[in-house]
Formats: C-alpha cells, structure tokens, sequence
C-alpha cells in the first residue's frame, strides 16, 4: 500500500490498474451502489421547444435559389440537441488527487524560479 | 509575406459573394502578392454565384511564388449567420453581461448544417458543431433559448 501513495511522481507514468487507481476504483464503486437508483424505463420527456413545428427560420437563407430553413417537429431533431444547454457539472477532485496537483504544481513553479536565474 | 523563391503565401480574407471587386479590401492586398486582382474577381464570383449577393465568404487563398493562385471559399461566419438568425444588425458590446437577441435551439441546428457543407467542418460530428456555434452565440451576447 505505502508502495502506491508514494509514488507522487507516479502522476507522470501510464496509468496501472492495480495500484492506487484500483484503491480509488472500489471506493467508487461502493457509493455508485449506495446511490443506485432503478433507471427510468422511458426516456425523460424534454420540455417542448419554443419554436414550433412550421416556423419560418429567418435569415438562414445563404442561396439564392434556396428559401429560410422551417423548424420541423420537435422529434425529428437528434436528442443530443436539447442537451446542449445543460451544464456539465464539475468533476470533483478526490483529496488525494488534489494533493497530487499541488505538490506537482510547486515542484513545477520551484524549478522555474530556480532555473530562470 | 516572404520573398523566399519557392514558398506560397496565405492570404485570408472575407469578400461579399458576387461583389468582389479590384478594390481594397481585395484589390491592394492580392497586388502586393502580384496577383492581378481581376482574375480572382472573376473567378470569385462565378465560384459565389450560388449564394445570395452580399453575403460575406471568407476565402483562402494560397498564392504560389510563379503568381498564380488557387483558393478555397468557406460558408458564411458563424457570428454572422447567428446574427442573422437573431434578426441583429451588430453583436453586444459586452457580452458576457449584455444580451442583443436570442436564437433556439433550432435555429443553432440550422445554423450547423449550413457550416457542416464547410470543407473545413466537414469530417465534425453535427453535434460538436452545434456546441461551437453554441459558444459562438455566447460570445456575441446572443442568448439560447430551448
């Protein structure tokens, strides 16, 4: 164990999978089952979009031969377009790893000033 | 641009379809690099002849050291057409705090397909364009609406 959390530099080599990521990999693990909830059967229905069906979309004309574009029906757009506004939350930082980045950082930020001279 | 024999220029720039003409912004820029201007024109306009009249296109040209010349037409800016979409004449000054207009989600999809037909865009997923032209609303004050 004391092998895999003094490997600070260990940040720097291709990641292994039985050592300290393993460690992390089963504490996740155990709060994945504690929060498991039964996934829905059915899709979350997305609320309808404020553009209906038929619209003209103005000033998207760039042909000449060519007319503005018409919103079509809120099903024939693929799903991934009504996520693209949700925000993606942050990944939070395990302490370890936290840790990790800021011994790293100021190994980094000491070597600079030592070697600007 | 370098004077090296054997090296071909860059020159980026954005021209109205259909109305190029020999002079600035066109006309000084492609001179310098010796190329006769109203040989673009001519053929910038017939390659543009598809589009409405006016619409800005950027185009890239590359130019050889023996003077000639062969260059790529995109689609239209992304702020432009957003802009377009919104039905502003100009983007916000500030605009992470002001808001000039709102597209949804549909119009950002519109939007995408039209810059898919870029040959620059054309091997991107549709999704990770709708994300770039997400941000690009983001960036000129133009706020997406579902």
């Amino acid at each position: 164990m004391r092998y895999t959390q003094s490997a600070s530099r260990a940040c720097c080599l291709p990641r292994r999978g039985f050592t300290a990521s393993s460690i992390t990999q089963t504490a996740e693990a155990q709060t994945k089952e504690g929060d498991a909830t039964p996934q829905p059967a059915v899709e979350k229905k997305t609320p309808a979009s404020s553009v209906v069906q038929g619209t003209i979309l103005k000033g998207l004309n760039i042909y000449r031969d060519g007319s503005d574009p018409v919103a079509q029906r809120d099903e024939d757009y693929p799903d991934w377009l009504w996520k693209l506004l949700d925000k993606v939350p942050k990944e939070k930082k395990s302490e370890h790893e936290r840790q990790r980045m800021d011994r790293s950082d100021s190994i980094k930020k000491s070597n600079f000033m030592r070697g600007r001279k | 641009m370098s004077k090296k024999a054997g090296v071909a220029s860059l020159l980026k720039l954005i021209v109205p379809a259909g109305k190029a003409t020999p002079s600035p912004p066109v006309g000084p820029a492609l001179g310098q690099r010796g190329v006769k201007s109203m040989d673009f024109c001519k053929q910038f306009n017939d390659r543009t002849k598809d589009l409405v009249v006016g619409t800005p296109t950027p185009v890239a040209i590359t130019i050889n050291p023996d003077r000639t010349f062969t260059f790529m037409v995109k689609t239209p800016p992304t702020s432009w057409l957003l802009k377009q979409a919104a039905g502003v004449a100009k983007g916000a000054a500030q605009p992470g705090s002001q808001t000039v207009g709102t597209v949804s989600l549909k119009h950002i999809y519109a939007v995408a397909q039209i810059k898919q037909k870029d040959p620059v865009m054309s091997h991107i997923e549709l999704r990770k364009i709708c994300k770039s032209v997400v941000s690009t609303a983001a960036s000129a004050g133009i706020r997406v609406v579902h």
